[in-house]
């Protein structure tokens, strides 16, 4: 009870004293430090300059250089096609294929050329004379190396 | 290096000479390697990310277009590449941001009769004692001459955290270098 009555009587009286005063180039000093571009201390800078600036070791320059002649050397080695010619010959034979497939030989539509009929008659008779299992797990295979290489590319271009 | 040189040197990288990167890489080292030193506080991760940071700036090279300083852009792969090291080291980037060193004193030593030596050793030690944040921005600031927009351009932080943290910064240095800067002009 008395220690509540005690600490009461210091609230108030520190209330009573009221809060201390700034300078009254307080708030301007600190309008300038928020407002405008800060200034440099010249005699900060100077030492800062001669002594704060830290040194990496000698063979530095050369160490990136190497690493860099490696970078060099990797890409260097390209491939003969490129991978932007594979995807358009790939989406070419899908499309063909597709189509010849999906098309009847018999009765071609107008413009089909006469060797894409043959063509087709073709890889009818073989799909036709191969069993159903060898087809799907043909389709299957390729998918899972089409899909091998698209995760490699994603994996290459991300690790760059 | 003067302007026109060193956009010489950036073009020819650009159009698939490396040889001129060296010159490159021998001027921009040293602001390079303090700048991941301020932030990762360790010689050896300094200069593997520093080192990082320039193989980046060379992969990256095309990208650079001359809308702003050399200095700035290739600051800014290496700031962040040192923040992504950090963050490897699962340590806690906003607790570094906002840490307030427990061993920082305001208390200058006696100062007397430094040699170079120890001048150099005491303004470092004065440095290393700041935050780490307060550390890099006094660095971009007064020993790369950056200015607030490049400084954010650089971190990625707002302009007003930049000022309070190159506010305290400078002032804790100036407390601490004040026995210094006595010593060298006395009266």
């Amino acid at each position: 009870m008395k220690a509540k009555k005690r600490s009461t009587d210091i609230r108030s009286h520190l209330q009573k004293a009221g809060l201390d005063k700034a300078s009254s180039t307080f708030s301007s000093v600190i309008m300038k430090e928020i407002e405008g571009e800060p200034e440099r201390d010249i005699q900060l800078q100077t030492l800062l300059l001669r002594h704060a600036v830290e040194q990496p070791s000698v063979n530095f320059t050369e160490s990136v250089m190497d690493r860099v002649k490696g970078l060099e050397s990797k890409s260097s080695i390209q491939p003969v096609i490129s991978r932007k010619t594979w995807a358009v010959v790939v989406l070419t034979c899908i499309t063909l294929t597709v189509w010849i497939l999906l098309s009847d030989p018999a009765t071609p539509g107008p413009g089909l050329p006469g060797y894409l009929v043959d063509v087709g008659k073709g890889i009818n008779t073989f799909v036709s004379g191969v069993p159903l299992l060898y087809l799907i797990t043909f389709f299957a295979v390729s998918v899972l190396v089409v899909g091998d290489y698209v995760i490699r590319i994603v994996g290459e271009s991300r690790s760059r | 290096m003067d302007n026109t040189r060193e956009r010489g040197y950036i073009e020819a990288i650009q159009n698939g000479d490396p040889a001129p990167y060296a010159f490159i890489v021998e001027e921009y080292q040293h602001m390079a390697y303090t700048i991941a030193l301020r932030i990762l506080g360790n010689a050896e991760d300094a200069e593997d990310v520093a080192q990082e940071g320039f193989i980046r700036a060379y992969q990256k090279i095309n990208q650079f277009q001359f809308r702003s300083k050399f200095s700035t852009w290739l600051y800014t792969i290496v700031y962040r590449t040192a923040i992504s090291k950090l963050k490897e080291g699962r340590l806690n980037i906003f607790s570094i941001s906002d840490e307030v060193n427990e061993h920082y004193t305001l208390d200058s030593p006696q100062l007397e009769q430094l040699e170079v030596k120890e001048e150099q050793q005491f303004v470092k030690q004065a440095i290393l004692r700041l935050p780490k944040p307060e550390a890099l921005v006094i660095t971009l600031f007064y020993l790369n001459e950056n200015s607030l927009k490049e400084i954010q351009e650089i971190t990625g932080l707002s302009s007003a955290l930049i000022k309070i943290r190159l506010f305290r910064g400078r002032k804790k240095l100036e407390r601490e270098l004040r026995g210094l800067n006595e010593n060298q002009n006395p009266g």
